[in-house]
């Protein structure tokens, strides 16, 4: 009976295997043809990069007819400042707004989160709402407050805010993430003798490591890729970040240089990938302990 | 116990670190206002290109003017109105600014712009700028703007398909001639269509040809609409016959066309035979195809009335609050008069209003740049009454032209029904002062 | 008693008197302690984002065409625009149904995509990254011209249309009735931002709990709904309301796919793009604020709901204190 009883459980194991092993196939199979769906406009815009201007249009395809290293050279110094000034502007300012959200934000989180006082219900509700008010109406009194206290071509407009906890959307994350940490942790730091502070620096914050890292790679890629802001604060040239230098391809009372638009477009989003890529790490160490245990 | 003390520490260290380095790149841009003698800021719209051209020729303006310096500010057109509108509500206009037609009216009549009353004929030259001049600019009692470049009305053609055909460009004369044509040659030399649809980009322009032609204006002097049902009915019927003989590029195929700009346009990559547009941009878009293009005039039938000629002028101001008003004069003559800056700035914002500019310019033009400019001076010893300031709603009205188009050339409404809407949208938009 | 036994009393007993004797004293600084950690949060309200929403309010009052001084009108622009504007209806209309079909369906990729890539499959940061390219290019220029060209009548997918046997695809991007949906498939597209922060919220999720139900014989789906879904919910709902708040402004890639007019026929005339084309082309800023305000109580409708409802469906582990 035992023999059979085993051989019956060694094939339903065997089965069970086999069975995930299928799924896990199918996993690989629908992940890779869904990711060449995802890449292709992206492969389209580096195939574009290569080619000619006049051919980006009337040969659509993937692969170029003419390679041509052109488009880069051009775009280089499309603007008569090397390109690299750019993305030194653009890098300083995203770090800088990086350290700002963090630090700023997971202290906001916190206070809305874990400790009680007075009107949390509604500065919650008032911090919900300042993302539900659409830029462009705000965007005016916002430039005329910055140019009273002269900060009008410089970057204080940009990155000061950081400081100030004023992305809801991060403040909202971290709110969320801190929610889900059992409250156990933070008593047993209280009852070790901390504080509220203490219980952020040495509790939370450590826990919170995966939201920081998507607040990071958010607020980087998000400040890299900001159009508006930098448009309407810096004038000089040689401040511009990215996206605004972009725009100075764009021509629509002329010819646009798409070719050197994609290229330069191109070169841009090797940095944003970096950051992501070294981001994940921290992303992916997880919480090893959830620890009530 | 003691790491997480080191660890409190870096916090501080790097949070200080970043405030620190903000505010040295902060300290790095300097004030936002001009103080008296200190750069000009310029602004105009345009590519990297444009602005490569202007930075030179304000060098030769600050090598010219010891010490009169300028800082040039630039974005693409829709970008740059954005701006410029955001920074004249906090009263942080640049000193001097390239300035759209379609936008003078607004600006002129706010106020915000400088006067250039005093000026005129003292630092300002205008004589060599043509009689339009003046009247180009003056809003109300002030002159507000005055012209650098001029642009016109032409129509361009895809020469190996007009020679496939025998079809000569120069031969048409009225509207019954492109529209013969256009039917003559669509779909020779690989083309698929006689004639692009201009209808579908949200513009006055080439209503505004036709209009005149019919002795109407589209704005009266009061800021109203000049224009009649009548006369707008006929418009939207010349394009829908050409449309129903599928000699005209049908919505769709002309709508994802107008998304690439010039160098996916209809002709540049061969599928149109007939393009009507702005006659400065021939060299544009013979530099984007390997097609070889020639041009001629707008069309007019035969009675229509005899001054229509219009050129849209590309307008330059300065702000009513500059701390340098005479720098800034002098700046706008020398963009205005100039013939060493014109050298370098050349053809890139459309045919220069000086008459001693363009004879200096003459023998150094290419072949395209040579038509052009041939053409505009010839049709602008046409007469010509005076174009009418665009109002505060002309904006709107692109907007509404657009929209009465697009339900046309889609087949969402009849044109007598899209017009009638027009008219009463119109109307509403553009009340009479 | 030996030497830590003695600590631990010790320590106890300092915790003792400690907790005896500074209530009064602990009870004073964590009154202001809040206020003290909320400080620069509030500086960044007061001081730059509630005085210009503030003048916005203000603004909505009045006729402002942001080159002369704003004039008073009452409710002028509010009766105007509720009443008598076939652009607000339109608009609402395309808004509407972006939020409505485009939300949920770029989510649940977004969720589908993270709990795949959180299975620990070989090369998953390889694929987590390959998915979250799209995001990083989603607004720019480069994009809507790659997008007009892929659904454009010879492009891509029609090319792909038509090797399946349809022969006459229409012009996505380019017809009524479909433009709306290009620019819903761009936004699912770039599902890449969500996508990471269900992976962040995933990561939270024990791995013994899906240990214990392999044991009680659970099969993936019932796995996904009876623990996943519940231990993920706050990360749901934060998604959920934040991508619903950002969908009712979207502005970018309907301005750069449609080319700024919200055609073709305003069919990708999205709410905040004829807001945009109030105020800056028609320089009608004072109207502009009303429609701004009225998108405000709309979302902040929508929001309450949500916070409303969110108590039967969010779990937290933290407890709702």
């Amino acid at each position: 009976m035992t023999a059979i009883n085993a051989e019956v459980a060694a094939r339903r194991h065997g089965s069970l295997i086999r069975r995930r092993r299928i799924s896990r196939t199918w996993g690989h199979v629908i992940i890779v043809a869904f990711g060449l769906i995802m890449l292709y406009p992206l492969l389209w815009m580096v195939a574009s990069s290569f080619k000619p201007n006049n051919e980006i249009f009337t040969s659509p395809g993937l692969w170029p007819h003419t390679w041509s290293l052109r488009n880069y050279l051009d775009g280089w110094n499309q603007l008569g400042i090397p390109f690299s000034t750019f993305f030194i502007n653009s890098f300083l300012i995203a770090a800088i707004s990086v350290v700002g959200n963090i630090f700023s934000c997971s202290l906001a989180a916190y206070t809305f989160a874990r400790l009680r006082f007075r009107l949390r219900g509604l500065f919650f509700a008032m911090m919900i709402a300042t993302i539900m008010l659409p830029f462009q109406v705000v965007m005016v009194p916002q430039y005329i407050l910055f140019h009273a206290i002269n900060w009008t071509n410089t970057y204080l407009p940009l990155v000061v805010p950081k400081f100030l906890a004023v992305d809801a959307f991060f403040v909202f994350l971290m709110v969320q993430f801190i929610r889900g940490l059992p409250r156990e942790l933070d008593d047993a730091a209280m009852v070790d003798g901390c504080g509220p502070i203490g219980v952020f620096w040495r509790v939370i914050l450590p826990l919170l490591r995966p939201a920081l890292a998507v607040t990071a790679v958010f607020t980087f890629i998000w400040t890299w890729n900001d159009f508006l802001g930098p448009l309407i604060y810096l004038t000089d040239a040689s401040k511009y970040t990215v996206p605004v230098a972009l725009n100075a391809f764009i021509n629509s009372t002329g010819v646009t240089a798409w070719g050197p638009m994609f290229a330069m477009s191109v070169l841009s989003l090797l940095p944003l990938f970096v950051v992501f890529l070294f981001a994940q790490r921290q992303l992916i160490q997880g919480i090893a302990t959830t620890g009530i245990k | 116990m003691s790491h997480k003390r080191i660890r409190r520490r870096t916090f501080i260290g790097i949070a200080g670190a970043a405030g620190l380095a903000a505010g040295v790149t902060a300290c790095g841009g300097g004030g936002s206002n001009a103080e008296p003698d200190g750069p000009l800021k310029v602004a105009l719209w345009g590519d990297a290109t444009r602005a490569a051209m202007y930075r030179k020729a304000i060098a030769l303006f600050t090598k010219a003017h010891q010490g009169d310096t300028a800082n040039l500010q630039f974005a693409d057109l829709d970008a740059y109105l954005e701006r410029l509108a955001t920074e004249s509500a906090a009263g942080d206009l640049p000193d001097v600014l390239w300035m759209r037609d379609t936008h003078i009216g607004r600006y002129g009549k706010a106020k915000v712009l400088l006067d250039y009353g005093p000026y005129l004929d003292k630092t300002i030259h205008t004589a060599d700028l043509g009689k339009q001049a003046i009247p180009n600019g003056k809003i109300g009692d002030g002159v507000y703007a005055l012209p650098t470049h001029y642009v016109g009305q032409c129509v361009i053609g895809n020469k190996p398909a007009l020679e496939d055909k025998g079809v000569k460009l120069a031969d048409i004369k009225t509207w019954d001639d492109l529209a013969a044509a256009a039917k003559e040659l669509g779909g020779s030399a690989g083309t698929s269509y006689g004639l692009s649809d201009p209808t579908m980009a949200s513009s006055h322009r080439d209503l505004e040809g036709w209009v005149r032609q019919h002795g109407e204006e589209l704005f009266t002097p009061g800021g109203g609409p000049g224009f009649t049902a009548d006369t707008v009915i006929a418009y939207y019927r010349w394009f829908d016959q050409l449309r129903k003989a599928k000699v005209l590029a049908p919505a769709d195929v002309q709508v994802q066309a107008n998304g690439a700009g010039s160098a996916g346009d209809l002709l540049a990559v061969g599928k149109s035979a007939l393009q009507i547009q702005s006659s400065n941009q021939l060299t544009q878009e013979q530099a984007v195809t390997k097609i070889p293009l020639v041009m001629t005039s707008l069309p007019a039938a035969a009675d229509a009335s005899k001054d229509w000629w219009f050129f849209p002028p590309i307008l330059i101001s300065a702000s009513a609050k500059t701390k340098n008003p005479e720098t800034a004069a002098k700046l706008i003559d020398f963009f205005l008069n100039d013939i060493n800056a014109a050298k370098i700035t050349r053809l890139n914002q459309g045919a220069p209003s000086s008459s001693k500019i363009l004879d200096a310019l003459l023998p150094t033009l290419d072949k395209s740049e040579k038509a052009f400019v041939t053409q505009i001076r010839r049709e602008q010893k046409n007469p010509s009454r005076p174009l009418p300031i665009r109002p505060e709603g002309a904006s709107q009205l692109d907007k509404l032209i657009g929209q009465a188009s697009q339900q046309i050339a889609y087949g969402k409404a009849s044109i007598p029904k899209a017009v009638e809407q027009l008219m009463a949208a119109a109307k509403k938009a553009l009340p009479e002062q | 008693m030996s030497v830590s036994e003695h600590a631990v009393q010790g320590r106890q007993g300092r915790a003792a008197v400690r907790a005896g004797a500074e209530p009064a004293r602990r009870r004073i600084r964590s009154a202001y302690v809040p206020w003290l950690l909320l400080a620069p949060w509030l500086v960044g309200l007061v001081g730059i984002t509630l005085g210009p929403m503030v003048a916005s309010l203000y603004l909505s009052f009045t006729d402002y065409s942001l080159l002369s001084s704003p004039k008073w009108v009452g409710l002028t622009n509010y009766v105007q625009l509720l009443t008598s504007d076939p652009q607000f209806l339109a608009a609402a209309k395309v808004t509407l149904i972006y939020v409505v079909v485009g939300v949920p369906l770029q989510l649940a990729f977004a969720l589908g995509i993270a709990v795949l890539l959180n299975r620990g499959l070989a090369a998953m940061n390889f694929y987590r990254s390959v998915y979250y390219l799209p995001s990083l290019l989603g607004s720019s220029v480069a994009v809507a011209l790659l997008w007009r060209q892929i659904f454009g009548a010879d492009g891509l997918v029609n090319v792909v249309l038509r090797l399946v046997g349809w022969a006459h695809p229409p012009n996505w991007i380019a017809s009524p009735e479909y433009a709306l949906g290009t620019i819903i498939v761009l936004h699912v597209w770039t599902f890449g931002s969500p996508m990471i922060i269900f992976l962040a919220g995933l990561r939270q999720v024990p791995q013994e709990m899906y240990e214990a139900a392999d044991v009680d014989g659970a099969g993936s789906w019932a796995k996904f709904i009876r623990i996943t879904v519940p231990m993920v919910s706050p990360v749901i709902f934060f998604n959920l309301i934040l991508q619903m708040i950002n969908a009712f402004q979207a502005f970018t890639q309907a301005y750069v796919v449609s080319g700024g007019d919200g055609g073709p026929v305003n069919s990708t005339l999205f709410y905040t793009l004829a807001l945009y084309q109030e105020a800056f082309t028609n320089f009608n800023m004072g109207y502009a604020s009303a429609m701004a305000w009225v998108l405000f109580l709309v979302i902040a409708l929508f929001t309450w709901v949500a916070f409303g409802t969110s108590g039967r469906w969010v779990h937290y582990e933290g407890g709702r204190r």
